[in-house]
């Protein structure tokens, strides 16, 4: 492994060599305009603090404190103006120095153009709900995952991160509640990985359709659609080099027992159990002193911070015929072991070329690709984190401290040998992702604003895993004897496993597109579009044993045992047919119909088409004569409302085959090995997709010349045709499940808001948003047995309820003595005889004097999500000066880390605690069960056994698990300085420098601080890699 | 010229998109086989066999009673009965409440009546054609044998029930009285048995494995007879004047595989221990009559992980181990050589502590199948000797602590596999030593690493069977001479006339099948269990060094969750689920 890493270090610096070749071919290659000018408003005010910047870079200049700037660019490229509260304006620089540039006060925004289905719109006749962000605020801070760049920044688009372990880009994403969207990158389909593995400095913009707006998509479009648009070059060459050094911390994480506390807690347990304690007084006071050691395996096998740092190099620009983007970016995450023998590198290009073949028929050839190498000790991250938060203080890492044995540990998992390639071996996944996408768009000459566009995509994803388990030995040295003896052999014997996973898609497309303005005020666009989509996969894995792990070759070990199987990743068809048409009337009155016809392969012939149809429209009533220029402060106001039937496949594989599976589960025959048959049962050939109905109403106001922007939705999503058997009305006997139909259905509701407010004082500019989110949603009809009386309708129904009760006992109190335990009602099952003080008293419900599960109650909410997310983004700019921060965060959600081994209790198995459980009730004096008991926050330590345990009574679900997981998050802040013109304008070659340095995740606060993060679900029984937070220094630099 | 190349370039494409034909979406995985290409392949039949033999609920080594069969959850039978308790409390604190080791095997049920239904009119030879429907009813029986243990009478259903939209009330179903299903599974072995040929390889059945079952079965229906109760009109118990019938054909179809020959007792070798030992590995054993085979690494059990010791240099390397503890009451009921009563004598005659120079002469006159079933405190394994020690007693001041690594005089106090210490050691001062597969290397040993074969159908049983029928029957000398091959094969007196009495047939069964599923029905279906479980617990053997002579003495102490059975727990409590589809199922007494 150290070989490696050295290896790598070589390589990156044969990297920065030929950046530095590059740097310096390029500059004597660029015919620069160096070019100064004046900006004023349109009161002829000089205007400062306008950010400069060469279009298809981030790069450029501030105008100074008397609207001046100076700037270098090469002749035919452009110049974009950019300020809070001003219209954007681009010029293309051409033989001329000296400039008079006036900005114009913006009505914010309306001109922009939206990117939504097959194509873009202005901002001011969008009827449906779709919102949209750029590249630019994307990339105000650094986090390996896209996707996570994406908190709080839009409404009703919630991210929830769950892990920070690099390479795992493990992070929910959904669109107000609904499911798992539909990812569409360049206008292919394609998955969230995909996403949040795309380089954040290629995205030009995110769209994101919440609404009917989506139907065009069919049978994938009824979670909503995220359209991801890259970038596209246009004047002169530029290039761009961009680089991020920085360190990540834990975020959240809890703290482990020392020796000490452990002992105690494990005497403690004992004596409640009536046993003999294990640890002496004597003990116990030398573990406290530090005369017998106290091992804390976090701190031993973690470092405080771990390294991370980002490349980018982009040219772009373009020629009277072809435009260009090309660009690579690295990402490296060395992780927070000390063996430094986890982490993720991360390569991506791309190179979009768009060229004009004739006047009328342009070419667009779209590629980019990616390699991600995720590597990690032969240990995943769960059962290392296991072994951290549980292997015993008392014990040190070597035997008898002698480096040369290892200890033997519960489990055989010693943390020191896990976390560590070099003796436990490893796993290297190989992640490979290419994307191709070819395109010709025909203006068809005859026929004024008549377009044809075929387009054809192909991507293949593939993964290659390579897991080499290494045998350990682990020894324990005795005393008496002064010998060391192997009393563990971890991942005995040495094997190894490779898999690979190679799964393609293609999509094509062919669509017609008609815009056509009339005088009168009429404007019409029409769209018919042709799609197929086809995924397959396949995969394939092999293993042997190792009887000499000299070579880490599968061709190095025993055929005996050896293992190769291989799966198919079920194949997928999709076939559309769209058609829209959008409408309005002097941009004032805006009406769009939209269908699609769509097939999905899922489903048996005959039910595998649907239309799906949507329709929206929009009043701009600012625009009516009765309002327009009558209220001053009102600049603009659009009333919306859509409607449409959206689809989902997601749900159902092929349910609608019969027969068997083969192979099945197997069975030994006299010695041979026989693979059996699956029983699939009953099926359903009717089986088809969920039928969603979405309805969305909005408005989208600007205010006070357009220094506040307002946004609000309402929406309702009523689905039909979900999942359900009728399981529960055949009887058992039979033998067979009937199979799903389309039988149950829900109702989704929320709202969201946004608010956006620019303005300046003097050169100080700065705009603050906001935005929030409400979403739930309820069961309606669900097919399930008829209860047979009221308590087992109300504990037992749940149709018409909300999906996500939580249900539990309410805890009254926690019993104080033993006279209360006495005389309270029996949780134990045991008369309360092994109930003691500090224990959880529940709510006897129904007075029987029994707690049972008669008495639960709805208690909170078990979404993983918050239902309520906001999310609120300030910037400033003062002269060169800029910052940017985030806030995010969510509410009304509650997290439960009942069942989690660690995070419920300490000493399961005997194994260590997280410190959080030293606050319990127990004896005064440790020894004398006859002491007075002093209270805590948790019941008193019992010998825990994992997920069962002798006092389970405290550990059924209540609101004393049920934790408040709402939280706000300074998520990012950045702070930049671009440098003046007049000091780069002197390097002759740089045409813009800026510095800055962020952070992510930086502040959290959050009812379960210093216990686990609260976006940590408790999944994998919580032991997660932490969630990380960062700090950067970076550098942009334009040349 | 150009322009119409694009034009038809354009219009080729679009139209190779658009009418690319419906036909694409014709796509379905492959590993999806019709049931028309089943039943005309022969292997294909074998794969179906495969799947049935899977289901068949044999209480294996991969058998937990509360969470199901084939899973590498630990074995837990003996730790329901008097036989042991589990090292750690943690699994449950009982041994039920008559709602966990439910078995509803209708899918099952389902899959061999489709075969049956369906193999007449397959195309192969008719030879061929009765014997796998002969091996379809054994399975059909066995199924229900499995429901009919547990529930009591259960609906027989014996062909493929299809849902047509209208015929839910013909679908639910009352339950079958217990008699009625006790004499199907008869009726369907004695078919079984007259289709199957007299040989088979041990993995699958034969004429003698139907026989097998019936003679178990029928043992359980004349139990239940005798001494059960006929409850909610029969659906549960047996009319006490049917139990000679039952005993009868247990006895018949026992003296039937007796009468074949094929089968004998495993003893191969002078030492009665090491042959006991050999007769649960030696996968030649002439004394099994079916056994459910493994394979690593695609179908291997857990055995030797889950009841090993504990860590050291026995342990398996992932930890876990010790989680079947036998009690000292079952080390105690084996007798000694001479059959003499076998309780240890821990104490002389005036109650003070005896001191073994050796502490294994402790066990020293015991019946040769304790050291074959058990490992015994400082008995060896694989050349280890396992220290199991509670203490040390230095000039009569006992010394004791909770932890291994403590040290009095530079010496352990404790041993490294107990007494004291609490984690993942024997509580009882004993492990198990049935089934354990020496030859395999404690640091390979973890989940579904082991391959010895489970003895489904043995001979001994075969004998004890016949032995209990025949005592039950009045044929004493029958059941002399059945039994008294089962002890001479153990090395211990065989029992005269007078000596064969129903509790000695009994007793018989316990030891000899010390460790295998038997003891908790056998329990059951003597009515006896609710007597003899009334928060009952169960007794730890504690070595002390002395340590002026380094001999040892014993004490002992009771440890454990206490056990109650209540009598409701005879028969399993029917899922409310399943009444709520079939309201015409009854519920058993006491739910």
């Amino acid at each position: 492994m150290e070989q490696t890493y050295f290896k790598c270090k070589y390589y990156l610096k044969y990297f920065a060599l030929l950046f530095v070749f590059l740097l310096f071919v390029l500059t004597v290659n660029a015919q620069d305009q160096k070019i100064s000018g004046i900006i004023t408003d349109g009161q002829g005010k000089t205007v400062p603090g306008i950010s400069i910047t060469l279009k298809g870079t981030t790069n450029g200049t501030v105008s100074d404190g008397n609207g001046y700037f100076t700037i270098s660019a090469p002749i035919g490229s452009t110049l974009s103006f950019t300020s809070i509260g001003y219209e954007k304006k681009e010029i293309t620089v051409a033989n001329k120095s000296d400039l008079h540039i006036v900005l114009t006060a913006a009505a914010n925004g309306l001109d922009e153009v939206v990117v939504v289905a097959y194509g873009t719109q202005k901002k001011a006749t969008v009827t449906g709900a779709v919102v949209q962000v750029s590249g630019q605020e994307i990339t105000t801070s650094t986090n390996a995952n896209t996707v996570n760049l994406l908190a709080g920044k839009l409404p009703g688009l919630r991210v929830a991160q769950t892990t920070g372990e690099p390479g795992d880009y493990a992070t929910n994403l959904d669109i107000r509640g609904l499911g798992s969207p539909l990812v569409v990158i360049d206008g292919v389909p394609r998955s969230a990985i995909d996403l949040s593995r795309l380089n954040p400095n290629d995205i030009d913009n995110i769209s994101v359709l919440k609404d009917a707006s989506a139907a065009v998509y069919g049978v994938r479009s009824g979670n909503g659609v995220i359209l991801v648009t890259t970038k596209q070059g246009s004047g002169k060459p530029v290039f761009n080099y961009s680089a991020t050094y920085g360190v990540a911390q834990q975020a959240n994480s809890p703290q482990i027992l020392n020796s000490y506390q452990f002992a105690t807690l494990t005497d403690e347990s004992y004596i409640n159990a009536g046993a003999t304690p294990p640890y002496s007084a004597q003990q116990l006071q030398q573990y406290q002193s530090g005369a017998l050691p106290s091992t804390n395996w976090l701190n031993l096998v973690l470092r405080k911070s771990s390294p991370e740092q980002q490349h980018n190099i982009s040219a772009s620009g373009s020629s009277d015929k072809t435009k260009y983007f090309l660009s690579f970016g690295y990402y490296e995450d060395g992780g927070i072991y000390k063996s430094g023998d986890i982490g993720d590198k991360k390569y991506n290009f791309r190179s979009n070329i768009t060229t004009n073949l004739t006047k009328d028929l342009q070419v667009e050839m779209l590629i980019s690709g990616l390699k991600d190498d995720k590597y990690q000790p032969g240990e995943g991250v769960e059962a290392i984190y296991q072994a951290l938060w549980s292997e015993p203080p008392t014990l040190t890492p070597f035997a008898n401290n002698n480096s040369g044995y290892l200890q033997m540990m519960p489990d055989g998992t010693n943390p020191v040998s896990i976390t560590n390639s070099s003796y436990s071996g490893y796993a290297d996944v190989d992640y490979k992702n290419f994307n191709g996408t070819i395109d010709l768009n025909y203006k068809v000459p005859s026929v004024p604003g008549l377009q044809a566009k075929i387009l054809y995509s192909y991507n293949d994803t593939y993964y290659f895993t390579k897991n080499w388990i290494k045998e350990v030995d682990l020894y324990d040295y005795d005393a008496p004897t002064n010998s060391y003896s192997v009393t563990g052999s971890r991942n005995a014997p040495t094997t190894l496993s490779q898999s690979y996973t190679d799964i393609n898609s293609s999509t094509a497309q062919a669509s017609l597109q008609y815009d056509k303005s009339f005088i009168s005020g009429h404007n019409i666009k029409v769209l018919l579009l042709a799609e197929e989509d086809k995924s397959s996969g396949l995969a394939f894995n092999g293993s042997r044993q190792f009887s000499l792990d000299a070579v880490d070759q599968l061709y190095a070990g025993n055929t005996l045992n050896q293992q190769i199987n291989s799966s198919e990743i079920d194949p997928s068809v999709n076939q559309g047919i769209v058609g829209r048409v959008n409408y309005d009337y002097n941009g004032k009155y805006l009406l769009e119909g939209s269908f699609r016809e769509d097939g999905s392969s899922k489903f048996a012939v005959g039910h595998r088409w649907g239309f799906f149809p949507a329709i929206s429209g929009g009043w701009r009533i600012s625009d009516e004569p009765f309002l327009k220029d009558k209220i001053s402060f009102l600049n603009d106001l659009k009333i919306r409302a859509s409607y449409g039937i959206l689809g989902d496949d997601a749900s159902s594989n092929y349910q609608y085959l019969s027969g068997y599976n083969y192979p099945g589960e197997n069975y030994v025959f006299n010695g041979t090995l026989v693979n059996g048959l699956g029983f699939r049962g009953l099926t359903n050939e009717n089986l088809t997709w969920y039928k969603n109905h979405m309805l969305n109403i909005g408005f989208d106001a600007t205010l006070f010349t357009g220094k506040l922007a307002v946004t609000a939705d309402v929406f309702s999503r009523k689905r039909d045709g979900l999942l359900g058997t009728l399981l529960l009305s055949l009887p058992g006997t039979v033998g067979a499940a009937l199979p799903q139909e389309n039988l149950n259905s829900d109702l989704t509701r929320g709202l969201e808001a946004s608010v956006t407010f620019k303005d300046h004082i003097g050169d100080v500019r700065y705009s603050i948003g906001g935005n929030i989110a409400f979403t739930r949603t309820k069961n309606e009809y669900i097919e399930q047995a008829g209860a047979t009386n009221s308590l087992s309708n109300y504990l037992g129904n749940s149709a018409n309820r909300y999906n996500d009760i939580y249900w539990g006992y309410k805890v009254i109190g926690q019993f104080q003595n033993e006279a209360e335990i006495k005389s309270s009602p029996v949780e134990d099952g045991n008369g309360n005889r092994s109930v003691l003080p500090g224990d959880l008293k529940y709510q006897d419900v129904n007075h029987d004097g029994v707690i049972d599960g008669n008495d639960l109650q709805p208690i909170g909410k078990n979404a993983n999500t918050p239902e309520i997310t906001f999310g609120s983004t300030i910037n400033i700019q003062y002269k060169g000066f800029d910052l940017n921060a985030l806030f995010q965060g969510g509410a009304d959600a509650t997290v439960s880390y009942l069942n989690t081994i660690a995070l419920d209790g300490p000493l399961a198995w005997g194994r260590n605690g997280l410190t959080a459980f030293m606050d319990r009730w127990h004896h005064q004096d440790l020894f004398d069960p006859n002491s007075p008991w002093v209270p805590g926050k948790y019941p008193t330590t019992r010998t825990k056994s994992g997920t069962t345990n002798p006092d389970y009574w405290n550990y059924q679900p209540s609101d004393f698990w049920l934790k408040n997981a709402s939280y706000v998050r300074l998520k990012s802040l950045e702070l930049g300085y671009t440098l003046p013109s007049s000091i780069i304008g002197k390097t002759g070659f740089i045409r813009s420098l800026r510095v800055y340095v962020n952070g992510f995740d930086l502040f959290t606060w959050s009812g379960l601080n210093n216990f686990i993060d609260p976006e940590h679900t408790s999944a994998v029984y919580g032991m997660q890699y932490p969630i990380m937070k960062n700090y950067n220094l970076g550098v942009n630099l334009t040349f | 010229m150009k322009k119409k190349i694009i034009y038809i370039m354009l219009a080729v494409v679009s139209s190779l998109i658009v009418f690319s034909c419906k036909k694409d979406l014709n796509v379905a995985p492959q590993n999806i086989i019709q049931n028309s290409a089943v039943f005309a392949n022969e292997s294909a039949i074998t794969a179906y066999f495969a799947s049935l033999y899977n289901e068949l609920p044999i209480e294996d080594f991969d058998f937990h009673p509360y969470v199901g069969f084939n899973v590498s959850a630990q074995y837990y039978m003996p730790n329901l009965t008097d036989e042991s308790i589990n090292c750690l409390n943690d699994d449950r604190q009982d041994i039920g409440s008559g709602i966990s080791l439910g078995w509803w095997g209708y899918t099952s049920v389902r899959n061999v009546n489709q075969f049956i239904a369906q193999i007449p009119s397959a195309n192969f030879t008719q030879q061929q054609k009765n014997q796998w429907l002969g091996e379809a009813k054994f399975i059909l029986a066995y199924y229900y044998f499995a429901m009919v243990k547990r529930y009591g009478g259960v609906p027989l259903i014996t062909t493929v029930e299809n849902y047509t939209g209208s015929n839910l009330s013909d679908l639910q179903v009352p339950r079958n009285t217990e008699k009625d299903c006790y004499d199907f599974i008869a009726k369907t072995c004695d078919e079984a048995s007259a289709l199957l040929p007299a040989t088979s390889d041990g993995s699958r059945a034969n004429k003698y494995t139907a026989f097998s079952l019936k003679s178990r079965a029928m043992l359980y229906a004349a139990s239940e007879a005798e001494y059960g109760s006929v409850q909610l009109n029969g659906l549960v118990g047996i009319e006490s004047s049917e139990a000679q019938g039952y005993w009868q054909k247990a006895y018949d179809a026992a003296d039937s595989v007796m009468a074949s020959g094929k089968y004998v007792l495993y003893n191969s070798g002078s030492d009665k221990t090491t042959n006991f030992t050999n007769a649960f590995i030696d996968a030649a054993s002439k004394e099994n009559i079916f056994v459910k085979e493994y394979q690593y690494p695609a179908k291997a059990h857990s055995w030797d992980l889950w009841v090993l010791p504990h860590g050291g240099v026995i342990g398996p390397s992932s930890g876990y181990g010790s989680r079947i503890n036998p009690t000292l009451e079952l080390v105690n009921s084996y007798e000694n050589i001479d059959g003499t009563d076998g309780t240890l004598k821990l104490n002389d005659a005036n109650g003070n502590p005896i001191v073994y120079s050796n502490p294994s002469d402790v066990f020293a006159t015991k019946d040769p199948r304790l050291n074959a079933t058990i490992m015994l405190p400082f008995s060896t394994w694989k050349g280890t000797t396992l220290e199991i020690r509670a203490g040390i007693i230095d000039n009569g001041q006992t010394i004791t602590s909770g932890n291994y690594n403590d040290l009095y005089n530079n010496q352990h106090i404790i041993g490294q596999w107990g007494i004291g210490g609490g984690g993942e050691i024997s509580q009882t001062g004993f492990y198990v030593r049935k089934y354990l597969q020496p030859a395999t290397d404690h640091t390979l040993i973890g989940n579904y690493t082991s391959t010895q074969s489970f003895i489904e159908f043995r001979y001994a049983e075969i004998l004890l069977n016949y032995a209990e029928a025949a005592v039950e029957l009045g044929k004493t000398s029958d059941a002399m001479t059945a039994v008294n091959l089962v002890r001479d094969r153990a090395g211990i007196k065989e029992l005269t006339a007078a000596e064969v009495t129903r509790d000695r047939i009994r007793h018989e069964r316990l030891v000899e099948f010390a460790i295998e599923p038997n003891r908790y029905w056998d329990l059951k279906r003597w009515h006896i269990y609710d007597k003899e479980f009334i928060n009952r617990q169960f007794t730890a053997l504690l070595p002390y060094e002395v340590l002026a002579t380094g001999g040892y003495e014993f004490k002992t102490k009771k440890v454990g969750y206490p056990k109650t059975f209540t009598t409701n727990m005879y028969y399993e409590r029917i899922d409310p689920g399943q009444i709520s589809t079939d309201p015409k199922l009854v519920q058993n007494p006491g739910y």
